[in-house]
């Protein structure tokens, strides 16, 4: 998308790469045995997002970018289910914290993927319709990921205790 | 779609718990079944070995005490006559009592107070310790399993005592109690609390605690042990009444 049409975002890069650190840290814990892979992955990662926002143009938000890291925390969710559903443990899974918060991340991924891989492709004029879907849908699902996120570590709390 | 993947998940995790727990009971179900198999082949060999003692043991040792009292009379030396017959009328005693540990006669014709009754009067006339049994007033009989388990709880319980608490007295009372039998046992001997208890259960060689342990667990029973002051110790078993 043009500059002139959307205010610089740099500050929202940042927040994605940010975000990326603290979701493939969480991530980290939970699913990778070989942390030498998780760190190759998420260097790639990082750098890749990096690579492409300054391709793209540092003061223009990279929506791309994005959606491909929401495919990626989409492959961490549904991993994510597989290791709950192959473990051996007898444990219902509304009880356990990963649950709520692997739920959380997989609703904002699964949401945002298809909106943020297509914006780019949009023309200015669609624009309204982008704030729309934005607004609704998008805002909506993240009231439910930080809901999700919300009981998640109210799990976590009542399991230490 | 995301939302039905979660459904899915919490759906399938369910199906598997509840098709886990089934699995768990079964096994549960399995091993008490194997383990009420064991008990009751040990019941029956006991009764076999009890039947054998008297019928065979007793019979030829009763024959034996006969020769002796006939020998006496014509003998030149009455008094290692007289010896030996008194010899022999131990072991009769003796094998009288085994055969009624191993098999209580009593149990089932008259049931379980009389039978613990005589119980304490065999360890009584071993000399070892002083036995009372309290008298019980309007004690129901029960299942006939469950008379059998309690009776050789208190048996095991006794047996330990004699052996490892270097008792000088037992005092045994039945009582029933809201619905309950409550069977208690008094010495003044070294015992045990429930920690203990544990403890010894868990090792490899006891056997007996483990032998109670399962007993208990096929009548819904349960024991306590506590110690009273300074000097007594308590064993209180519980048992809910099946007529």
């Amino acid at each position: 998308m043009k500059s002139e049409s959307i205010e610089p975002y740099v500050i929202g890069n940042v927040f994605v790469v940010i975000e990326l650190i603290c979701i493939s840290f969480y991530y980290g814990k939970q699913l990778f045995s070989r942390k030498a892979a998780f760190r190759a992955l998420h260097i790639l990662l990082i750098l890749g997002f990096i690579t492409q926002t300054i391709f793209n143009g540092i003061y223009e938000f990279n929506f791309l970018g994005l959606g491909i890291l929401c495919t990626v925390y989409i492959g961490y969710g549904i991993a994510g289910y597989l290791r709950i559903i192959q473990s051996k443990e007898i444990i219902y899974v509304t009880r356990l914290p990963f649950f709520w918060i692997n739920s959380a991340f997989f609703l904002y991924a699964t949401s945002g993927c298809l909106l943020f891989l297509f914006t780019p492709f949009l023309k200015a004029e669609s624009l309204q319709l982008i704030l729309a879907l934005w607004t609704n849908f998008f805002v909506a699902m993240n009231i439910l990921r930080y809901i999700f996120i919300g009981i998640g570590l109210y799990k976590t709390k009542k399991v230490e205790a | 779609m995301a939302l039905s993947v979660i459904f899915f998940v919490v759906l399938h995790q369910r199906k598997v718990i509840r098709h886990q727990l089934e699995l768990n009971e079964l096994e549960s179900q399995k091993q008490m079944e194997l383990l009420q198999a064991s008990i009751q082949s040990e019941e029956e060999e006991r009764q076999r070995i009890a039947a054998e003692l008297h019928d065979d043991v007793g019979a030829t040792l009763s024959s034996a005490r006969l020769f002796l009292h006939q020998a006496e009379k014509y003998s030149t030396s009455p008094e290692l006559i007289k010896q030996s017959g008194q010899l022999v009328d131990d072991s009769i005693r003796k094998v009288r009592d085994i055969s009624h540990k191993l098999q209580p006669g009593t149990l089932q014709a008259l049931g379980l107070h009389t039978a613990l009754q005589a119980l304490s009067e065999v360890y009584k006339r071993s000399g070892s310790l002083k036995f009372d049994v309290l008298p019980a007033s309007n004690l129901p009989r029960l299942d006939a399993h469950t008379e059998l388990h309690v009776y050789r709880i208190v048996q095991e319980l006794t047996n330990n005592i004699v052996r490892h608490s270097k008792a000088t007295f037992i005092v045994l009372q039945v009582a029933t109690m809201n619905n309950e039998l409550s069977v208690t046992l008094q010495h003044d001997g070294n015992g045990m609390d429930d920690k203990s208890y544990e403890e010894f259960r868990q090792q490899k060689s006891g056997i007996g605690l483990k032998n109670i342990s399962n007993r208990l667990r096929f009548i819904n029973g349960k024991i306590a042990f506590t110690k009273q002051g300074n000097t007594a110790f308590i064993t209180e078993v519980q048992v809910p009444f099946i007529h």
